[in-house]
């Protein structure tokens, strides 16, 4: 089970490891890490959790579901906008116009609580539009056009440099998302499970990681 | 008046699918009832987020059946006179928002109508108009799914009209204009409001349609589904809630239809 700003990362990992062990055959779930949390609490069956928020992941520890969980990734916000606006957003300045059309993510998932506490820091107050559940349904309003910026992951951005512009936000606020990973508490008749983890440390992986924008520990 | 056949001839393994049939239905609302803090409820209810939804959802479904109503009860008188086969085309253009995922239906709406979209572009380009993020968008994706079902009740019902009030009122000199408010219209009631109360229905409930096209706003566009779907991952007793709400005004739509029904027996 794994976050859905995990989605592409992860299925190319799950490739890797599947061609280095024929014997494995990993089955992905991704969800919102809030969504996620849930789907365990519920009693779903998984061995690997991954989430993109500390909080969801300390609950599923509390709750004796999962063991040793180990940060393998973080990610920033970025703030994108349409490639092909007329004119061009190139400031954070301009998203003070009360005539933009801004999109984040709601405050309870992980990119919005990022999002609302860098907007109140930075003493921002955009014209939000629309507040989405998960950040790939808001990356679709960018490339649809409309949107005029969003705030993603840095990863997302990555994901179309041919479609969205990103806009540089100011360091001092940026907070970094991290994603930790843990084993199911029962799960210890699947022999994969700690090589799967001990698989994510190996250079392969780290630079796949870094390729799509995630920064490593 | 004759009498309706009773339910013992029926064969048992008839009766025994129907009752399973019912029990499918009713678990998943045993469980939501089961499931549900009821002292909290209330108190779950009472908060600002919910109150918005409510009334987001309450005036937009209500918009959008009427509006419905109003372009549906046309199209179906029209659905049922046409005799050629541009009959097979409008049917499928009426059936296919039934049964097109509502996600696809909103994407649709979105290529069409957003700001940079076929006909949103235009639109934006002359008014400054913007329909996604807005009550209005609401509406349309609620109109969007709705609308399918007056078309098709009241074409159905003008179906299984005696023509013969009309063909009399024609010789007898009423116009086309006449015949319509006075014969064709008061005959199709039953069938209008039949329509108008499952659009209504159908609206109240819209949710793929609405989030992927008019967004996700509290206080603008956040309609209850949508107010449920943020919850389920936040707050589980407040998702229960709002469920209920959505459960008895659901109820209430179907007890409407009812009596509806039984007065026309």
């Amino acid at each position: 089970m794994a976050a859905s700003s995990l989605t592409n990362v992860f299925s190319d990992i799950a490739e890797m490891f599947e061609i280095a062990n024929p014997a494995a055959d990993i089955k992905l779930v991704f969800a919102g890490s809030g969504s996620l949390r849930e789907q365990v609490l519920d009693g779903a069956h998984f061995d690997i959790i991954a989430t993109a928020n500390q909080d969801v992941m300390d609950t599923l520890v509390e709750a004796a579901e999962v063991t040793d969980p180990k940060v393998f990734a973080r990610n920033v916000l970025a703030l994108v906008s349409p490639i092909d606006r007329q004119p061009p957003i190139s400031s954070l300045n301009q998203l003070r116009e009360s005539n933009l059309l801004v999109g984040v993510c709601i405050e309870t998932v992980p990119c919005g609580a990022l999002t609302f506490d860098y907007l109140t820091s930075a003493k921002l107050r955009p014209n939000i539009v629309t507040k989405e559940q998960n950040v790939r349904s808001l990356l679709t309003k960018v490339l649809e056009n409309e949107l005029d910026a969003a705030f993603v992951y840095v990863t997302d951005a990555r994901l179309h440099p041919d479609k969205v512009i990103s806009i540089p936000l100011s360091p001092n606020y940026l907070k970094t998302a991290n994603y930790p990973i843990a084993r199911a508490t029962g799960s210890g008749t699947n022999e994969f499970s700690l090589k799967f983890l001990e698989f994510l440390s190996t250079d392969n992986v780290l630079s796949l990681l870094i390729s799509y924008g995630f920064l490593v520990p | 008046m004759k009498s309706p056949p009773s339910v013992q001839r029926l064969p048992l393994l008839v009766l025994l699918a129907a009752g399973t049939g019912a029990l499918f239905l009713i678990i998943p609302i045993i469980g939501l009832v089961g499931k549900a803090s009821w002292n909290s409820l209330l108190l779950d209810l009472k908060n600002e987020l919910v109150f918005d939804a409510l009334k987001i959802s309450i005036t937009s479904s209500i918009a959008a059946a009427l509006l419905a109503v109003l372009l549906g009860t046309p199209l179906g008188i029209t659905m049922a006179r046409i005799t050629t086969r541009w009959s097979i085309v409008l049917r499928s253009i009426v059936l296919l928002p039934m049964i097109l995922p509502p996600v696809v239906g909103g994407s649709a709406l979105l290529f069409a109508l957003g700001r940079n979209g076929i006909f949103g572009k235009p639109l934006f380009q002359s008014t400054g108009l913007i329909l996604p993020y807005s009550w209005a968008g609401v509406v349309i994706a609620n109109l969007f799914v709705a609308l399918p079902f007056v078309v098709l009740s009241v074409e159905s019902g003008h179906r299984s009209l005696d023509r013969r009030y009309e063909l009399a009122s024609a010789s007898l000199g009423a116009g086309a204009n006449r015949r319509l408010a006075s014969i064709t219209l008061p005959l199709l009631r039953p069938s209008i409001l039949a329509g108008g109360l499952l659009a209504w229905g159908r609206a109240l409930g819209e949710f793929g349609a609405t989030i992927t096209f008019a967004g996700n706003m509290p206080g603008t566009t956040q309609t209850l589904p949508l107010a449920v779907y943020g919850a389920l991952e936040t707050d589980r007793q407040l998702a229960l809630a709002i469920s209920l709400l959505m459960v008895s005004l659901s109820l209430f739509i179907v007890i409407t239809m009812r009596q509806h029904w039984w007065t026309r027996r």
